[in-house]
């Protein structure tokens, strides 16, 4: 698969901040590429820089092979941007505005009330075409804020947190057209701090943390990373110290806690961890209430690699 | 392309309610304020004539032609324009120093006339001279190339040009006009306001607005070309409006040259929204700081050329020449009051050249902000 971006060892100082660390990485034609990372982790100075937006320091950034400049006028009618903040006219009507943005990308009138059209409906905007922006709530704007960048059809759409501050209904929306999208053959860079939306959304997910790349790779590939198998939760009618330390010793075992009648395990890599757990409690007599088991998820890949969560 | 933004930005402009607030309604406001205010000042209070000495001197007795025109203007009358005193050298210049006069005219090779400070009595006596001067050039003309015609009706045109001074300063010197000459100068450079949000929401590090289209195959220099000049389409729009109430309804008189007005305010509106965009391109504070900045340094500027206190205006004039001198909005004031009180254009070219030089300065400064593609931050 040909390479749609190619950023080599980027390098980003806000004074003598240093916001991105020698940061290598491409994008593939044709996949959904996540970039997660906690707040002040570097996603939106890579993107700006991409974009060739913002100076840098070191590095280089390619685009459909060709060098990334402020002048390079045809990649750039390829890139579709979405900025993690709304910059929508207050003075344009939904339809205006989409119209406008899309107009600076395409010049036949008739294509763009077509493209314009498309849009809406991707959004889901129909209702609020004569609305002003004022007059949306904060989803709906996100969601208008996403068809200006992506009105024009581009082949590369690049998303700063779209869903930053979204409600449910409009998440899924968005989600939803970004999928299609991307179905429609657009190469799509995708970043947030929800690592639901990367593990739903995303063919190949990048780790940012510090401005540095911490790890990369599919859903799968990242949680293979982490020394846990799974963790159990167990609700019980009565627990005692001697069973904890007991349990503590069991092979296998990671992390145990216990608090307010919720025993809490995490197992290491190994087999039949929940069967273990059960015939441990069985032979000692002890009666819960649930019992269940969940797979590691990227804020536990992300804890184990940086020793902090994701979201704080 | 360019027709599209070109378009879309007038849509915005028009659209914003406080840009049309700040650049029409208030300044409509403000001179219906102006004109209450004076009208009540004026009413029954008549043209004061104006204090003046001749030296009397040999010079001035020989130059019959200025002896009569002094006295014919001296003449106690409705239409009296000096109270005219004939002195002695010495005598005029301590008349000057106690300012009993407002100046003196002495004849030596050529008719000059000494004053202490600017004004409006200065330029009445000055352009009198002035225009004393154009007339006896005409005659000179004649009389070489036609002697017959000295015979034929030369002191009717003398006699002509007298009545005429009459008309202009007996009637109409009002130095309330002046008041409303820096009211137009201030509003041209309201225009400033559009020129701020022009370079606004262009530059990816001023606004998100700027970084959208930044990342758009537009070249910058047509996104904001397209959008200075929605920006003045509509400035002006606004500033004939704007004359339009001053002539029609409120009936001020701003003279006959009409074409000389529009093309000076329309200068005036270029300089105001270079002014904005300066102020809006070199520095990254919020546009509302950046449009507080462009009203103070508006009123500033106003109040510099005079806008509430008219001494104002003589008194930088005098002392701090340099600054009369960049002060675009006196250049609209002393553009259009020269257009009033001046026979010829000469002053008011140098007015219109003035705004000319400011418009440009203001955009090669801007230009070094401008022509950053990429930032160091957002
Ligand atoms: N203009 C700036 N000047 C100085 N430091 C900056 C500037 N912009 C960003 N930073 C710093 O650089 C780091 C990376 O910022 P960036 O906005 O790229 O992070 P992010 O991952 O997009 O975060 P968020 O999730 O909050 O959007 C942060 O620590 C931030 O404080
Ligand atoms: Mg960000």
């Amino acid at each position: 698969m040909k390479n749609i971006i190619e950023v080599k060892k980027l390098t980003k100082h806000y004074k003598d901040f240093k916001a991105l660390d020698n940061l290598s990485f491409e994008v593939k034609e044709g996949e959904i590429l996540g970039l997660l990372g906690p707040n002040g982790s570097g996603k939106s100075t890579t993107i700006n820089c991409i974009l060739s937006l913002l100076n840098f320091d070191k590095g280089s950034i390619k685009i459909l092979g060709q060098e990334m400049t402020p002048d390079a006028y045809d990649i750039k009618s390829k890139i579709g941007v979405v900025f993690q903040d709304v910059a929508v006219f207050d003075e344009l009507t939904v339809y205006e505005n989409i119209n406008y943005f899309c107009g600076l990308y395409v010049n036949d009138k008739k294509i763009r009330q077509q493209y314009i059209s498309d849009a809406i409906d991707l959004v889901g905007l129909k209702e609020f075409e004569r609305f002003y922006p004022k007059q949306l709530s904060g989803g709906l704007l996100r969601r208008l804020n996403i068809a200006c960048g992506i009105a024009h059809k581009p082949s590369i759409i690049i998303l700063d947190e779209p869903t930053v501050a979204v409600d449910p209904q409009s998440r899924n929306n968005i989600l939803e057209g970004i999928k299609q999208l991307n179905k429609n053959g657009a190469t799509i860079v995708y970043t947030t701090h929800y690592m639901e939306e990367v593990e739903i959304l995303c063919d190949r997910i990048i780790i940012l943390d510090k401005g540095k790349i911490v790890a990369s790779g599919t859903s799968k590939e990242l949680k293979e990373l982490v020394s846990i198998e799974e963790k159990i939760t167990v609700e019980l009618e009565s627990f005692n110290d001697k069973f904890l330390e007991e349990l503590k010793g069991s092979k296998n075992i990671g992390e145990v806690i216990y608090n307010d009648n919720i025993l809490f395990v995490t197992y290491k890599k190994g087999k039949h961890n929940l069967k273990d757990l059960i015939d441990f409690m069985q032979v000692n007599k002890i009666k819960y209430n649930k019992i269940f088991s969940e797979l590691p998820t990227l804020n536990d890949v992300f804890l184990e690699l940086t020793g902090k969560e994701l979201r704080d | 392309m360019f027709w599209h933004i070109f378009i879309n930005r007038l849509k915005i402009l028009l659209r914003s309610k406080s840009a049309i607030f700040w650049t029409l309604v208030f300044p409509i406001i403000l001179a219906t304020l102006f004109n209450l205010a004076f009208s009540n000042l004026t009413s029954g209070e008549y043209f004061e004539t104006i204090d003046l000495a001749v030296v009397n001197n040999d010079n001035f007795k020989v130059e019959e032609n200025f002896k009569d025109l002094i006295q014919s203007l001296s003449e106690d009358s409705e239409e009296q324009l000096f109270n005219t005193q004939y002195v002695s050298l010495e005598k005029a210049k301590t008349l000057l120093q106690d300012d009993e006069i407002s100046g003196y005219i002495i004849v030596n090779d050529k008719i000059n006339v000494v004053i202490k400070n600017n004004g409006i009595n200065q330029s009445t006596i000055k352009s009198v001279v002035d225009n004393y001067y154009q007339v006896v050039s005409v005659i000179n003309n004649i009389s070489k190339s036609n002697p017959e015609a000295i015979r034929n009706g030369v002191l009717e045109k003398l006699n002509e040009s007298t009545s005429n001074f009459n008309d202009v300063s007996n009637e109409n010197v009002d130095p309330i006009v002046v008041y409303f000459y820096t009211l137009i100068g201030m509003i041209c450079l309201y225009g400033g306001t559009f020129g701020v949000n022009a370079v606004i929401e262009t530059e990816a590090n001023l606004s998100k607005k700027g970084a959208r289209v930044s990342v758009s195959p537009v070249h910058k220099f047509k996104l904001l070309l397209a959008s200075f000049l929605a920006a003045i389409v509509i400035h002006y729009s606004e500033v004939l409006i704007l004359l339009g109430y001053l002539l029609f309804i409120l009936k001020i008189d701003l003279g006959n040259q009409i074409l000389p007005v529009l093309l000076l305010t329309f200068v005036g509106s270029l300089a105001g929204t270079s002014l904005g965009t300066l102020i809006g391109v070199s520095n990254k504070k919020s546009e509302n700081m950046k449009m507080s900045i462009l009203i103070s340094v508006t009123m500033l500027f106003s109040f510099l050329a005079g806008m509430m206190v008219l001494q104002i205006k003589y008194i930088i004039a005098n002392k701090i020449p340099v600054l009369a001198n960049i002060n675009p909005v006196n250049f609209i004031t002393d553009g259009l009051y020269s257009l009033y009180y001046y026979n010829t254009l000469d002053r008011y070219f140098y007015n219109v050249i003035g705004l000319l030089v400011f418009t440009l300065v203001m955009f090669l400064i801007s230009y070094i902000f401008i022509r950053r593609k990429k930032y160091d931050s957002l």
